[in-house]
């Protein structure tokens, strides 16, 4: 594939993962190029066969024993090409697969080293996509660079040598065929691709209506507007319809007008010869059978060649999307860092500043949280509660200031031992498919089952796991869905606490619990889990009022930081808050 | 037996387009014919040419054939291209109709993934597998018959060679295709399993990083990967095979006919026609192999999607209607409910709502409380006693009428692509931009609409995602603003919103209930306590109702729900 100069390379740091393979990439195309040979060799010897034989029989000779050993020669190499072939085919398949798992490899591993700012940039979708189709498309052109891109070219132009070489003038037509039959293709490539392009973005705006009519279907019901949601599927279907007859027909003019080249090629050679023959007496009839046969072999491999081309194509692009991810370099490098100096302050944040899409999200934040203490985020809806936290366990960098954990700056930790340090119950709880178990133990693969419980009573999951068929061992289904929102919410808790970390975020993360529910979890967090420095966000003021020091965010500042009553005291915006939800300035810790 | 009526059916389905169908019949059969004379007239001129005879008339009429038969495949192409794609979009549209028709239950239970795929995919599969099978088959079987009789005309003994090699190759392909197809279904098992393996971790990467899950995750991805490997290149050798192969036995029969049509002292232009005729006689059969597993894969999927057409509907709507203005009055008789028929939720309510109650529904997570919207909405139907409005029950009324009745939010906002303007008339097609402005104004959307990069005409992403879930949710309000329904229903209408503009919203609320029944579902004691009337759920069933203050006194599950859940919000 060609590739335009500004572009870095995307072939070279692919093609190296084929290394291991190398004898097999190149024995594999040079069977394949036997075979060709012998597939090529074949007519040409039928021909002569025929030629001879006719002389025989004209000569009156005995022609059957000749007839009889020819034949068996024959066989024999259209035999020795199937033996060959096949063992290309082996390799090939062996080859491609080989090279896709291990790029499908090489690539997931790199997607998990991505950091947040990496994945939010390529979206999720696109990452799945490029691990399975685009893989698989690359794969696929393996398997083709062994079986064809040898082959078919060479079928091709061996034809055309051969025919020139049985007979000049006669092979003449292909020369004049050959440059038609790519016209063609190329017209109707470039007619039709645009179509197709266009008739997936609409097939795309169609999807997306269904999908809108699925998810919601309560408030378009709600509304009664079925008949206008049936009404707006069938235009678009319609119009769908329209672009994709439109596409399909001017692809499919390839076919006629490909054999309209063919025919009028096998014609020309009766013809010429005709006139060759009539004049001059030196064409055999052997010939013009061997010319006929070479012409549909060689338009044959000319499609096989076009295909490959759009084949090809489709891998370029493959490949740049792949390359694209594995030149990454994620923005979260690993520290050196494994222990934090005892005795300095748990979390401390020093004239932190994070920006996000060139957008301030945190100014200037400044405080200092001692071990064992409850620490309680308050603040509106995109007052940056949330990445706050993301900063402590390296989710996202700060771009400026820092961030310490046990008096080391976190980008001196390794990952490992700094995550292991935070266990956090994010906004959106993600279970995986496996065991309650599995999933409880993700942070901890040798927490014992005791464990495992004492976290989940803690979390008030306990009672619903044993609820279950199965209890501890009972399944999860894929994000969990076979749990309420308030039971994966209680599972998510549970599993980061069975962590054993010595922080621990809550990022809202009782929203979907009742009250009950949720102050009997906070209590059971404070009761047993003694030592653990506690981040608890929270809308709700009676989540975060008991806690040894709550920081009010406003809008990415610290509006306020300190307890409860000196905050209602000095603070306006979290007076503010706790007026909303009819709190008052006294309480236990006045 | 099944499978015979989903074929029949899908030649139902096709029956609409009979007339182009016999069409492009007759024009197959025709080009085939054409361009089967051909080798023929091939083989003639051949020996014509070196019997010195004229040969320039075969040639022109040679000409004509291909000329005919061209013409007549490129029509009859486009005109199957056309019924395919009109099958596909009727079936399209008439599956979109059908869930209009089907209950909310169906929606519920069913992926949407799953229902999304039957519209895509399978749809897909039944239009590409009518498409070719309709040309491939008819014009398969006709050059296989014609080339057959062009060569028992040309030499019966050599025809039998012929008729040995070529079925011969047909079966080899058949078993090496059983093969793979077995390879494949296995491959396809795995990678379907691989892929969802990735797409589960990739899109929980913010957990996978937390825990510290990337290498172990890697190495069960290695362990998925490797059977991925095992089943793949199985598969991919099988179906390799399968063009070498017929390759070899095509070759194989082509030297075979070539030496024995010597033998019986052919002339050189028969055996150029009859080895022509010999190809056109043995492609038919490879294509055929891959086309009953097209015709297979399209039969699966037509069976998906008629599955999909058979789904019970909704019963059909009632004939009464309410009074133009209802007031509201709501009354339970004995109802029954179940999901899923078997565990009843609802056992026996009774209960009576007067005219402009607020309702608060109570009651622990997961208790129900959404069960209660989904009966008075319709949107499920009771398993037995009735629902009344203004003494009219609403089973008796059409589901539109009854759900004009009400505005409705929902603690999930939903939002389809398309301007922020047009989400807010779909309540309301025919509002003025004056309406719509004030409805956003009430919901206090306003503000930030006017701070979008076009204001009411900026585009809103699939699903609402260039909106934070707050700003989705006010948009929810003030569509629902727009319409002034008598009954209204509000489940969570501000759990995203944030704290200040929850306080203001929740003023604009107490306004517009005024005088109006309302449902609420909240979480805040202060707003449940105003309420008329408290609706405590547990275990999908009505528990208790009554005031504030008469559920205290009955010291039941309000009383110690109040007591555990609200008693750190008062002082």
């Amino acid at each position: 594939m060609r590739k335009t100069e500004q572009s870095p390379p995307v072939i070279r740091p692919l093609a190296v993962y084929l290394r291991p393979f190398l004898w097999k990439c190149i024995a594999g195309p040079l069977c394949k190029l036997f075979e060709a040979i012998l597939e090529l060799y074949m007519p040409l010897r039928l021909a002569g066969v025929i030629d001879r034989v006719l002389e025989m029989q004209t000569a009156g000779e005995p022609y059957r024993d000749y007839v009889l050993r020819e034949g068996a020669i024959l066989v024999g190499i259209v035999a020795l090409g199937l033996c060959s072939a096949i063992l290309c085919q082996y390799w090939a398949s062996q080859v491609s697969q080989g090279y896709g798992t291990k790029l499908r490899s090489v690539l997931y591993r790199k997607i998990q080293s991505l950091s947040h700012r990496e994945l939010d940039a390529f979206g999720t979708p696109s990452l799945i996509n490029r691990l399975t189709a685009d893989v698989n498309a690359l794969q696929n052109a393996v398997a083709m660079l062994i079986r064809l891109v040898i082959r078919a070219p060479f079928l091709c132009i061996g034809g055309i040598v051969m025919a020139f070489w049985m007979q000049a003038r006669l092979a003449l037509v292909i020369l004049f065929a050959v440059p038609l039959l790519l016209l063609a293709m190329a017209l109707v490539t470039r007619r039709s691709v645009p179509l197709h392009a266009e008739t997936q973005k609409k097939n795309d705006r169609l999807t997306a209506i269904l999908r809108e009519n699925l998810s919601g279907v309560r408030v378009v019901r709600a509304f009664t507007r079925t008949e206008e949601q049936e009404e707006r599927y069938r235009e678009n279907a319609d119009d769908w319809m329209r672009s994709a007859v439109r596409a399909n027909r001017a692809g499919i003019l390839l076919s006629p007008l490909t054999q309209l080249i063919l025919n009028f090629a096998v014609v020309l050679i009766l013809a010429i010869s005709g006139w060759l023959f009539t004049d001059h007496g030196d064409v055999s009839s052997g010939d013009i059978i061997a010319l006929i046969n070479y012409v549909n072999q060689i338009l044959a491999a000319v499609l096989v060649v076009s295909n490959l081309v759009v084949l090809y194509a489709k891998a370029y692009v493959s490949a740049k999307r792949v390359c694209e991810v594995l030149r990454t370099e994620p923005e979260t490098q690993d520290g050196e860092v494994t222990e934090g100096i005892p005795g300095e302050a748990a979390v401390r944040f020093r004239d932190v500043s994070f920006s996000y899409h060139e957008k301030n999200v945190l100014e200037h934040i400044s405080f200092t949280v001692e071990r064992g203490m409850t620490v309680g985020l308050i603040g509106g809806t995109g007052s940056g509660k949330s990445t706050l936290t993301h900063l402590l366990s390296r989710l996202y960098d700060c771009t400026d200031g820092e961030v310490l954990i046990d008096g080391v700056n976190v980008r001196s930790y390794t990952l490992e031992a700094l995550r292991r340090k935070i266990a956090v119950v994010p906004q959106e709880v993600q279970l995986f498919s496996g065991t309650v178990a599995e999933n409880l133990s993700l942070g901890d693969p040798n927490a014992s089952r005791e464990t495992l419980e004492r976290a989940s009573r803690i979390a008030q999951a306990d009672g619903f796991i044993r609820e279950k068929e199965n209890g501890y061992d009972a399944s999860v289904a894929r994000g969990g869905r076979n749990f309420s929102g308030g039971q994966r919410q209680r599972l998510a808790i549970a599993r980061a606490i069975a962590a054993g970390s010595e922080i621990l975020v809550l990022d809202d993360a009782t929203s979907a619990l009742d009250y009950a529910t949720d102050a009997a979890v906070r209590e059971g967090i404070r009761r047993e889990l003694h030592g653990v420095t506690l981040f608890m966000i929270s809308q709700r003021v009676s989540t975060v009022r008991h806690a040894d020091l709550i920081l009010v965010l406003d809008d990415g500042r610290l509006a306020g930081a300190g307890k409860h009553a000196d905050l209602y005291r000095t603070c306006d915006a979290y007076r503010e808050i706790c007026r909303s939800q009819n709190v008052t300035g006294e309480g236990e810790n006045a | 037996m099944k499978k015979e009526r989903t074929f029949r059916r899908l030649l139902r389905l096709l029956g609409g387009s009979k007339k182009t169908l016999l069409a492009v019949f007759a024009l197959v059969l025709l080009g085939n014919t054409a361009l089967l004379l051909a080798p023929k007239r091939i083989g003639s001129t051949i020996d014509a040419i070196f019997a010195g005879e004229p040969w320039l008339s075969l040639l022109l009429s040679l000409l004509l054939f291909y000329g005919i038969g061209v013409l007549f495949q490129w029509l009859s192409a486009r005109l199957a291209v056309r019924v395919a794609q009109e099958t596909a979009n009727t079936l399209r549209k008439s599956l979109f109709e059908k869930l209009s028709r089907l209950p909310l239950s169906y929606f519920d239970r069913t992926p949407h993934g799953d229902v999304i795929s039957r519209f895509t995919n399978d749809v897909e599969a039944v239009s590409d597998g009518l498409n070719s099978s309709i040309v491939q088959l008819i014009s398969g079987v006709s050059s296989i018959l014609i080339s057959l009789g062009f060569m028992l005309y040309l030499d019966v003994r050599v025809t039998v060679v012929v008729l040995i090699a070529t079925p011969l190759c047909f079966f080899v392909g058949r078993a090496i295709t059983k093969y793979g197809k077995k390879r494949f279904r296995e491959q396809a098992k795995i990678l379907g399993d691989v892929n969802a393996y990735a797409e589960e971790l990739i899109s929980s990467a913010h957990t996978v990083k937390l825990f510290r899950y990337e290498g172990r995750s890697a190495e069960q991805f290695d362990q998925l990967n490797k059977k991925l490997y095992d089943a793949g290149y199985r598969a991919q050798f099988a179906s390799a095979l399968v063009n070498p192969t017929t390759r070899f036995v095509n070759n194989t029969a082509y030297v075979l006919v070539g030496i024995f049509a010597l033998l019986v002292r052919m002339s050189p232009g028969s055996i150029a026609a009859f080895l022509n005729y010999m190809s056109q006689f043995s492609k038919p059969f490879n294509e055929i192999t891959s086309l009953t597993m097209q015709v297979q894969s399209a039969m699966a999927s037509a069976r998906r999607l008629f599955a999909l057409l058979d789904e019970p509907e909704m019963s059909p709507d009632g004939t009464r209607s309410l009074p133009e203005k209802p007031n509201g009055e709501i009354d339970f008789e004995q109802v029954r409910f179940s999901y899923d028929g078997k565990t009843p939720l609802i056992k026996s309510c009774t209960m009576h709502i007067p005219a402009g109650t607020q309702v608060a529904i109570v009651g622990p997570t997961g208790a129900g409380k959404t069960t209660l919207i989904n009966l008075l909405m319709r949107f499920y139907e009771l398993d037995g006693g009735k629902i009344t409005i203004d003494g009219v029950d609403i089973s008796n009324i059409p589901r539109n009428e009854l759900r004009k009745q009400f505005g409705m939010v929902l603690q999930e906002s939903w939002l389809f692509a398309g301007t922020v303007r047009e989400n807010l008339l779909f309540a309301k097609p025919n509002a003025t931009d004056g309406e719509m402005i004030a409805a956003a104004k009430a919901a206090h959307a306003h503000a930030f609409i006017e701070r979008l990069p076009n204001g009411y005409d900026t585009r809103i992403e699939e699903e609402g995602s260039n909106l934070s879930a707050g700003q989705r949710q006010l948009l929810a309000i003030a569509r629902m603003m727009l319409v002034d329904r008598p009954m209204l229903i509000l489940d969570e209408a501000t759990s995203n919103v944030d704290i200040v503009t929850e306080m203001r919203i929740s003023k604009t609320f107490r306004e517009i209930m005024r005088g109006k029944t309302t449902f609420l579902i909240a979480h805040r004691l202060s707003t449940i306590r105003e309420c008329g009337m408290i609706l405590v759920m547990e275990h999908g069933d009505i528990v208790e109702y009554g005031t504030h203050d008469e559920l205290l006194a009955q010291h039941g599950i309000y009383d110690r729900l109040y007591q555990s859940q609200f008693r750190h919000d008062t002082t």
